[in-house]
């Protein structure tokens, strides 16, 4: 019978991928893997869907009042 | 485990080739700042180096524009380069010896472009006004370092590729295709001013976005890792800023030309994209933000050149997310109908260009400065004060120029007359100067600090790094194709700018509306519009060359009430010839889309003789050297060839949409119960606002005795009206020289006095209108004597038949004809007005606003009273007891038929397109004088009308005000409109086609007012 999967083990390697820090010897800087904020993601998403409606709604000019 | 990271940069870098390039950085960004100080003293100083031409506003502008970009941010980029790019590639750069070449080849550049600009040679295109030996200058260094990055990242032997390599290869990919853009494709491949107003924008955002913003974040992303002494916060947030800034940043520079006639379409992609920017924004703030994170302390504390580095980094990121966003939401309609053309804009390029990518130059120079020079810094206070002058200026500058722009935008809503609102913006330029100066002195602090460093500074040694936490080879995540120098050169570098080229700028070109050299006039006509003539071209290099079009624009929208203010809203088919279109983003002076014929081509002489002499709260410069001999002769100055050519262009703008004055400022004006003023003390407010209006607005031409002899009166013809006599040309009170009415006065001021220097007041509030007039009248003794009598009665027109023609035809010539003639008739030569000076006849046949035609109208009632009472001072009498009413009618038929014949000759002359036109049957009945004149005008479609409201004609709805102007005039048209939707419009075709324009009148008289 197999073990259930450790569902600790993805998001403890998505910590130690983030936390990983990358060398670029010669220049001397340090980078790391970084992640994304949920809250940038948000504004993208609502960005992304204001400028869908946008480009339809606006692609002609209204019609006169 | 924590260790100390050693870069040893003494393999890689030539760090006499950097500290050489940097001096020059040094150089620029103390010089061309400054030039901007100059040029900014101008705005609340006009005369301040005002009288050569090589100093002017015009020629000044684009070297502090150019010098910046190119100069002062440029140079210390392009040295910079040198620096970061071997060390990231872990290799020297390629052809690195080149760069001493290089160096002195751009500074060729600078030097020799700024002197061509200031001596005018300038190509018309903002941002992009070098010509083409300075271009190729420009290009060839450029271009070659470009090679030198591109072969030196590839051949890299750091394994990892950091994302300021990213910003630093897609950066120069872009520019060296721009350059293209720009200064070939623009300038020289034949393509209509609207086409080139789509390229153009997209030339101009793309050295903002695709040069300035990504060199600048690349040493951004460079330098404050290593200042702050921290990891970059996230490769991730790297990841997303890039390829979003490099899909949506190619597709923005549209938004420097909504509400023009470039399609819709275009437009509405620039402001999505505008505001998709703010994804990569926030991304990249959040990323060099993160990267300071627990490190605050240490840089706000620190003393050292690193520590200053990452003070004007961060300080320059902080400016980064306010410019950024203020330009996105700057890119709505909204935002934008408020704040284009207005300081608003100008705080943003301050904001993005200064504030934050020349200040992450000049960050970085603090950086590696010491490491150059090997010497520490030599002053932290100079940094210190630099730093704090800085954000003193800056802050001040910005929030000023935007709040001014709010201010400006708003008065202009609000309709408030143009000059008005340059008066406003006069005390806020004023700081504007001393925050420039604020930043300026910063920036000489810095170039001190510098020098003495590299002259006295003590020894200094390249730091240690700490290293935070265990570290893996970048090679690790530099596997994905984003992340490799081809995936950025292919698909940043060139797709997304091609795509965005395509989409942006050449799709709207192949559109028939963008080239298709016709026109609707305002009554709905389709003309074919004229090239320029050889006098109208040279005067359009003139225009070019003395820089008008840095603060007038050529572009009226159908927003904030533009078209009340300055005429019809522009349409791409008048810009069909404009190459380089002159469209601009600016507006220091008013819009000069429909200038030609507002004023005489005498106005314009004296009103480039001297701004202020008629407009004397102008801040225009002079322009002597437009006049013989500069001016210096005795006499009055007379234009030189230039000059000629500037006015003969001038009084072109515009009138490609055929005779439209006549239907846009009406005569039949009533100033109402606003003349009601009950008590003396109100009658001497009034007299004293009156008093105020006549030195801001009259002066110049009338005088300061009322006597007709202003500053600028020398070079006008007619002369200015000398209102001691108390003699007006233009009145409804019986008799010849009789006072005129207030309203008599109010009609001439609101209206102006077409092909003459008396230009039309509608902007003005009604108030400061009837104030005026109150003040004229205290210059004559006459109003204290007599009072004005009563309004003669105009009796009903008759119907106009050809019949009634011929007999105005007889009549005309039997008695009109031996002055008026064509406007030159037989005794036409020696006719001088009252005061000893020549007058002009005039002549019916020529259209509004031309010198010699009517210059209040064709409107039959006015032209009724005029023969009735002659004109005031003019040896035009009164013909009163010599014609009966009837008789005057027919010669008021026949001097309107001349009017339509030539009008209608002139139309065809612009060859006329009969297949557009549009097919309405019917017949005009209208008595308001646009629609008259409408109907008339547009030959076949002629249409019954009457306000839907009720019976009463819809003259009954003008009034002087101008929202309620126009609110009449969409009014009537939608009648019109409705008219033809319900055919109610009646069977008879009349075609001027076939039949003489006298049948045309017959036929509308056949047809007339029940």
């Amino acid at each position: 019978m197999m073990n259930p999967p450790d569902k600790a083990a993805p998001a403890a390697d998505k910590a130690e991928t983030e936390n990983t820090v990358y060398l670029y010897e010669n220049a001397g800087i340090e980078e790391r893997h970084g992640h994304i904020p949920a809250w940038l993601w948000a504004v993208v998403i609502v960005l992304s869907a204001w400028g869908i409606y946008y480009l339809i709604t606006y692609w002609q000019p209204p019609l006169p009042s | 485990m924590a260790a100390l990271v050693q870069a040893d940069t003494g393999d890689l870098v030539n760090r006499d080739l950097v500290r050489a390039w940097l001096w020059w950085a040094i150089v620029w960004l103390t010089v061309f700042p400054l030039v901007g100080l100059l040029v900014s003293i101008k705005f609340h100083n006009p005369d301040f180096l005002g009288e050569t031409s090589w100093l002017t506003f015009g020629r000044m502008r684009p070297v502090h524009v150019n010098g910046v970009i190119f100069g002062a941010f440029s140079t210390p980029v392009l040295g910079l380069l040198y620096y970061l790019v071997p060390r990231l590639c872990g290799r020297r750069m390629a052809k690195e010896a080149w760069g001493w070449w290089l160096l002195a080849v751009w500074n060729i550049f600078l030097i020799t472009g700024s002197i061509s600009l200031l001596m005018g040679y300038n190509l018309g295109y903002e941002a992009d006004e070098f010509q083409w030996p300075f271009n190729i200058l420009r290009g060839l260094v450029l271009a070659v370092i470009c090679g030198q990055v591109v072969v030196t990242m590839f051949t890299r032997k750091e394994p990892g590729f950091y994302v300021a390599l990213w910003y630093a290869l897609a950066a120069l990919v872009w520019t060296v295709m721009n350059l293209v853009l720009g200064n070939v494709i623009l300038p020289y491949l034949p393509m209509s001013g609207i086409s080139n107003a789509a390229l153009h924008g997209l030339y101009i955002h793309y050295v903002v976005g695709l040069w300035i913003t990504p060199a600048g974040l690349a040493l951004m992303y460079y330098f404050i890792p290593l200042s702050t002494h921290n990891p970059l916060f996230s490769h991730r947030l790297s990841l997303l800023g890039f390829w979003t800034l490099a899909f949506f940043y190619p597709f923005v520079g549209t938004h420097h030309y909504l509400f023009s006639p470039i399609p819709y379409h275009t437009q509405t992609v620039s402001i999505v994209t505008s505001m998709m920017l703010i994804i990569p924004v926030w991304a990249v703030i959040t990323n060099l933000f993160g990267t300071a994170k627990g490190r605050w302390g240490a840089i706000t504390g620190g003393r050292d050149a690193d520590s200053y580095a990452a003070k004007f980094l961060l300080l320059a990121t902080f400016y980064y997310l306010v410019g950024c966003f203020q330009g996105s939401t700057e890119a709505l309609r909204r935002m934008q109908e408020l704040t284009h053309f207005s300081d608003f804009v100008i705080a943003h390029s301050h904001f993005t260009v200064f504030a934050t990518f020349v200040l992450a130059a000049v960050g970085s120079m603090y950086y590696v400065w010491p490491r150059v020079t090997s010497r520490e810094l030599w002053s932290w206070k100079l940094a210190s004060w630099h730093l704090w002058l800085t954000i003193a200026g800056t802050t001040i500058m910005l929030v000023g120029l935007s709040a001014q722009g709010l201010i400006q935008g708003s008065m202009l809503e609000y309709g408030v007359d143009w000059v008005d609102t340059v008066v406003e913006m006069k005390a806020w330029w004023v700081v504007r100067t001393l925050a420039g100066a604020t930043m300026d002195i910063g920036l000489l602090l810095m170039a001190i600090n510098l020098v003495m460093t590299a002259r006295e500074g003590a020894s200094f040694i390249e730091p240690g790094q700490q290293r935070v936490s265990e570290t893996r080879p970048a090679s690790l995540e530099a596997s994905s194709w984003f992340n490799r120098p081809s995936g950025i050169f292919i698909t940043a570098g060139m797709g997304f700018f091609f795509l965005a080229v395509v989409v942006q700028g050449v799709l709207p070109s192949i559109l028939p509306q963008t080239y298709t050299p016709t026109v609707a006039s305002v009554t709905g006509q389709i003309l074919k519009v004229a090239d320029y003539t050889p006098l109208e071209q040279r005067g359009r290099r003139v225009y070019i060359r003395e820089g008008c079009w840095y603060c007038h624009s050529q572009f009226i929208r159908p927003v904030t009430g533009e078209d009340l203010r300055w005429g019809p809203v522009a349409q791409a088919g008048e810009y069909v010839y404009d190459q380089p279109h002159l469209l601009s983003t600016r507006r220091i002076g008013p819009d000069l889309l429909r200038v030609g014929l507002k004023y005489g081509d005498d106005w314009q002489a004296a009103h480039h003789w001297n701004p202020r002499d008629v407009v004397p709260d102008s801040i225009m410069p002079r322009f002597p050297w437009l006049f013989k001999d500069a001016g210096k002769g005795t006499g009055t100055p007379e234009l030189n060839d230039d000059g000629r050519a500037l006015v003969a262009y001038l009084q072109r703008l515009g009138t490609s949409i055929g005779d439209w004055r006549e239907t846009f400022a009406s005569t039949r004006l009533s100033a109402g119960a606003a003349l009601q003023m009950s008590t003396m003390q109100e009658t001497q407010d009034m007299v004293n606002l009156g008093r105020q209006v006549y030195y801001r607005r009259c002066v110049g031409c009338h005088g300061v005795n009322g006597d007709g002899n202003g500053p600028a009166a020398r070079f006008l013809n007619p002369k200015p009206r000398n209102f001691t006599t108390g003699i007006f040309k233009f009145r409804s009170t019986p008799g010849a020289n009789s006072l005129p009415s207030d309203q008599d006065l109010f009609i001439t001021v609101t209206h102006g006095l077409w092909g003459t220097a008396m230009p039309p007041w509608y902007s003005l509030p009604a108030e400061q209108r009837l104030a005026v007039i109150q003040f004229i009248k205290t210059f004559s003794g006459r109003w204290q004597t007599e009072k004005p009598g009563p309004m003669i009665e105009v009796p009903p027109e008759p119907p106009v038949t050809a019949a009634s023609i011929a007999r105005g035809e007889k009549l005309f010539e039997s008695i009109c004809a031996a002055c008026h003639g064509h406007g030159d008739g037989p005794a036409a030569a020696a006719l001088t007005d009252d005061w000893g000076n020549p007058v002009r006849p005039a002549n019916f046949t020529l259209p509004a606003g031309a010198m010699g035609g009517v210059t209040l109208g064709h409107d039959g009632p006015h032209i009724f009273r005029t023969i009735m009472n002659g004109v005031g001072g003019t040896p035009m009498p009164a013909f009163a007891d010599v014609f009966k009413p009837e008789q005057i009618w027919d010669i008021i038929h026949f001097e309107e038929s001349l009017h339509v014949d030539a009008e209608v000759e002139a139309i065809r002359k612009v060859s006329l397109e009969d297949q557009d036109l549009p097919r309405f049957n019917g017949f005009c009945t209208s008595n308001v004088p646009w629609i008259h004149k409408a109907c008339d005008s547009m030959i076949l479609p002629v249409v019954r009308f009457c306000s839907l409201d009720s019976e009463q004609p819809a003259v009954g709805y003008l009034l002087p005000i101008d929202q309620q102007l126009a609110a009449t005039r969409r009014h009537l048209w939608a009648a019109i409109s409705e008219a033809a939707q319900h055919n109610r419009i009646d069977s008879d075709i009349v075609d001027i086609g076939r039949v003489r324009n006298p049948t045309l009148v017959a036929a509308k008289g056949r047809h007339a007012t029940p």
